[in-house]
């Protein structure tokens, strides 16, 4: 009986290695999955992590394109306030563009330590020859 | 908040008013951001046979076209998003034209790319600034392990 019960278990062993084997390989490809997931995330992560060093050009983009005083000195400000931020926090960077955008009209301006300086006219994006 | 930090309010209403200039646009563009003509004209070629200028209309393709209320400057919810896609498509096609064949911008500062940025921030403490689209320098952008040391500077 004893031998019999040794061979039972063993018998037993075996069929928990063969049951074994294929769950160690699902598993694998499990992780091996979710590392993959895992590293595609962090790449994206990290393609959305923008250094101030990077930044050449900021754009404020308003649809409106309302020509209003007002509203053209809010869309300016906004815009300065993101020059300034890029210089405030690059101190080795001595200047940036930044452009103003609505659905026709553009200006270019130019912030460095000494201050702002832009177009005095907007430009016609849609003009060719502009 | 979309917009500068608190502390930097005053400073940036200063740059508004008092360090704030303007200057002929000819003479701002054609020193500060030079471009040959001959390049110009291949970069609007190159547009039209791509179908992103509409030569008809004379309007970059997929661009928003302004409504009535817009056109009236009447006060409306906008939604500035939908000129992002567009921009950033035709501002790319552009920077790929200009860096592959024109081959003259690429020399001094690396490749570059425009992204759209309104709903993010530039990497920092504690700014949450949100431009609608950033011009930035493309080797950091898709290669963050890079040596800041090898990405040189032109500014």
């Amino acid at each position: 009986m004893r031998r019999g019960g040794q061979e039972e278990a063993g018998e037993e062993d075996e069929d928990e290695e063969q049951v074994e084997g294929p769950m160690d390989e699902k598993d694998t490809l499990v992780h091996t999955f979710a590392f993959i997931l895992l590293n595609q995330l962090i790449s994206l992560l990290q393609l959305q992590r923008i250094w101030w060093l990077q930044v050449v050009a900021a754009v404020e983009m308003n649809r409106t394109g309302s020509q209003d005083r007002l509203d053209v000195v809010k869309q300016l400000k906004q815009l300065f306030g993101y020059l300034r931020q890029i210089l405030h926090r690059q101190l080795d960077r001595r200047f940036i563009f930044g452009l103003t955008l609505g659905l026709d009209m553009m200006t270019v301006w130019l912030h460095d330590r000494s201050g702002v300086i832009g177009t005095k006219t907007a430009i016609d994006i849609h003009k060719v020859g502009e | 908040m979309n917009g500068p930090m608190e502390g930097d309010l005053d400073s940036v209403e200063q740059d508004s008013t008092l360090h704030y200039r303007v200057t002929e646009t000819k003479q701002f563009l054609d020193r500060l951001l030079p471009a040959d003509i001959r390049i110009v004209t291949a970069i609007l070629q190159f547009m039209k046979d791509e179908n992103l200028y509409d030569s008809q209309t004379q309007r970059w393709s997929g661009f928003p076209v302004p409504t009535h209320q817009e056109n009236g400057f009447e006060k409306m919810k906008s939604n500035d998003s939908s000129l992002y896609g567009p921009f950033c498509a035709i501002a790319e096609a552009i920077r790929g034209f200009a860096e592959t064949r024109a081959r003259l911008s690429i020399s001094e500062m690396g490749t570059t790319k425009w992204i759209k940025y309104h709903s993010k921030s530039p990497r920092s403490t504690n700014s949450q600034l949100r431009p609608g689209a950033l011009f930035t320098l493309q080797a950091i952008a898709e290669h963050m392990g890079l040596n800041v040391s090898q990405v040189r500077k032109w500014f």
